[in-house]
């Protein structure tokens, strides 16, 4: 019984899922032209090995850092990452540290601004 | 499909080691009674088998084989327990002793008779009594066949609840 | 033993917090933390009692947990350092401490505790990076039905050591990367008098983590990756390992492997093939089932092999299918109720779902086909559930 129940619970999960959900890549069609070329090259290597949230949420803003770590992932047995996929995987990557940076001092400013005008933050 | 699985597998391993050579073809006699080494009469090997003389020797081949452990300067007797378990329960001792699990097991009915011992709590008696229920606990037979013959035969030394 | 065990996974959980520490105080050096939790519950109504932990099944049915956290320091372009702390069904272990020191791509040494290089599930070994709850069963660590009758897979992964390595990849232009290793690890170990089989938890909960005898086992991988197209690769790769187990070195081990990915957009398939070579203590031959042969048996093979292939179904949701076995040949331990020639299948499909980017839901039913019967039920065939969730972070 207690199977059954959690066998239900799982796919209520599954089926209602949550809406508007991040999933586990990014949605290209919401990215600017100019980087749909490199995401789909950033994607299909660095799937290969892991989900794709780990680069995506591994908080590094610094392009000289991404670098480093690029470097080191296509030194991976059978990464697939050649010289010039790294390349297009740091274009990306320089994009998309670059929209969380702006996100992050965006939200801070709402905050300030709202304290500023006497509200609760 | 399982066979296919099976027949996968063999051929696939077989490749690995270039082309399947004796190396990596182990072979085995007929199956042998457990407690004294000697082949069952009943039993057959699909490899075709070895008649059991080859294995065990002619004269030898249906005689219990004593471990050479079980000898007194084995290094294997730190004790009386010890010294009459190689006396009268050699096999099951290190039957015991050959399997991981048993072997692990053994060494912690040590630490908690042990332990059982050292304890303030009360009952020692209780407590020792404990410590052999989880030992034969272990899935198997390898515990309850060591725990059976000392306490027939080693109930005092070893002090067998 | 296993409160010294205990002691030893204190300690590697005190190396990883202190180094986290050190390194949050030294911002020069690029640093990243990265984490996983899988928890998987098992069921397997085949079993009396729904208890598959117990009698000859001796399975981690139930809710078992997997989780990692893993500290990569980029020290400059030429040395890095791993550490990673994961929590098994053992408690906390030094999964990795190593460090790698290159000078080229082609050239990097790597020393420390890591799992050496063989085949290719042992990169994607974390459960957050395969989407099964479980490995296959050549690398099985403990998940598999009748683990302690088998002794788990032909090579559990992680395999963590103690040792060095040289490695180092080269690329031919976007054709083609070749991978190479070569190492020297502490190697497996049993110490327990007249060994008869790797005691793999020897190698995971060890009193010290020193060696048992003073020889290295050492091993050796090659691996060709081709692209046939921006979508499309296909990796073949090659790798061996051969050492002693025992403290006097006499009773050795070899394990070879071959392995096949092909990737095609979003779909994966992969096959490995494994056998393992092991020597036994013959000096008691009571303890066998068979008497033992004259000639080439005082040494057992256990091979294994899986093919697995995962294909998208919508965007977040990945259709799995794998097949997986094992055979084993060769003399037994009298007590066993394995035979001189004993094998199992099993055929598992499942899903994978991802439900936020870095929560994903998995759920797999397995049919277990095993050659001898089962003591208690005689049984032949098995059936397992898993339902599981892992996230990172």
């Amino acid at each position: 019984m207690h199977f059954a129940t959690l066998a239900l619970a799982f796919f209520a999960v599954v089926l209602t899922g949550c809406p508007d959900a991040k999933t586990e890549g990014l949605d290209p069609n919401a990215l600017p032209e100019s980087q749909r070329a490199d995401y789909a090259i950033f994607a299909e290597r660095c799937s290969k090995c892991h989900s794709l949230s780990r680069p995506l949420n591994a908080g590094i803003t610094d392009d000289a850092y991404w670098a480093m770590y690029v470097a080191r992932m296509r030194r991976q047995p059978g990464s697939g990452i050649s010289e010039s996929d790294e390349v297009a995987v740091l274009r990306f990557l320089h994009y998309y540290s670059s929209e969380q940076k702006d996100a992050v001092q965006r939200k801070n400013k709402d905050v300030v601004d709202t304290i500023a005008d006497g509200g609760a933050p | 499909m399982s066979k296919f699985i099976h027949l996968a597998l063999a051929l696939a391993a077989a490749g690995i080691f270039f082309g399947g050579c004796s190396a990596i073809s182990p072979k085995v006699g007929p199956e042998q009674d457990a407690s004294t080494g000697c082949a069952s009469s009943s039993s057959s090997s699909p490899y075709g088998g070895y008649p059991s003389s080859t294995a065990a020797g002619d004269a030898g081949a249906c005689a219990p084989v004593q471990d050479p452990r079980c000898a007194a300067d084995a290094g294997y007797e730190e004790g009386d327990c010890d010294r009459c378990e190689d006396t009268s329960c050699c096999a099951q001792r290190f039957t015991c002793y050959d399997d991981p699990a048993c072997f692990n097991a053994d060494e912690d009915l040590d630490t908690c008779v042990e332990d059982a011992k050292a304890s303030d709590a009360g009952d020692e008696d209780a407590a020792r009594a404990a410590c052999w229920s989880t030992f034969t606990d272990l899935p198997g037979p390898l515990a309850k066949n060591l725990r059976d013959c000392e306490a027939q035969h080693c109930k005092d030394v070893c002090e067998v609840p | 033993m296993k409160r010294r065990g205990s002691g030893a996974h204190g300690f590697a959980f005190f190396l990883f917090v202190a180094a986290f520490f050190v390194l949050r105080q030294a911002e020069a050096i690029e640093h990243n933390v990265a984490g996983s939790a899988q928890l998987d519950y098992h069921f397997v109504p085949t079993e009396r009692d729904a208890n598959a932990n117990a009698g000859t099944f001796s399975t981690f049915d139930g809710f078992t947990v997997e989780a990692a956290m893993k500290l990569s320091v980029d020290v400059s372009p030429h040395l890095s350092g791993n550490v990673k702390v994961c929590f098994g069904c053992h408690g906390f272990e030094a999964d990795m401490f190593y460090f790698d020191l290159r000078a080229v791509d082609e050239l990097n040494l790597r020393i420390g505790r890591f799992s050496p290089s063989f085949g290719s599930f042992n990169l994607r070994h974390d459960p957050a990076n395969h989407k099964f709850s479980d490995k296959p069963l050549p690398y099985d660590m403990g998940r598999m039905l009748r683990k302690n009758i088998w002794g788990n897979g032909v090579l559990p992964a992680p395999f963590p050591d103690n040792g060095a390595e040289i490695d180092g990849t080269h690329f031919f232009g976007d054709a083609a990367q070749m991978d190479y290793a070569a190492y020297a690890v502490m190697g497996f170990r049993n110490d327990q008098p007249n060994p008869t089989d790797l005691n793999f938890q020897e190698a995971h909960v060890p009193n010290y983590f020193v060696d048992n005898n003073a020889r290295p086992a050492v091993g050796a991988r090659l691996a060709l990756t081709l692209r046939a197209s921006a979508a499309t690769d296909a990796t073949v790769g090659v790798s061996g390992m051969f050492g002693t187990y025992d403290p006097n070195n006499d009773l050795t081990y070899a394990i070879a492997g071959a392995d096949l990915a092909v990737r095609v957009q979003r779909t994966n398939f992969r096959a490995e093939v494994l056998a393992r070579r092991t020597q036994f203590d013959t000096s008691n031959p009571a303890i066998f089932k068979y008497a033992l042969s004259p000639a080439d048996g005082d040494f057992f093979m256990k091979d294994g092999a899986y093919i697995e292939a995962e294909q998208p179904i919508v965007r977040d949701l990945d259709f799995l299918a794998r097949i997986d076995g094992m055979l084993r040949m060769g003399n037994v331990l009298a007590t066993t109720p394995l035979s001189d020639k004993s094998s199992v299948v099993r055929e598992s499909l499942g899903l994978a779902y991802a439900v936020e980017r870095n929560f994903r839901l998995k759920t797999s039913g397995e049919l277990w086909q095993f050659s001898d019967r089962d003591p208690e039920t005689g049984r032949r065939l098995e059936v397992g559930i898993h339902l599981g969730a892992v996230a990172t972070f």
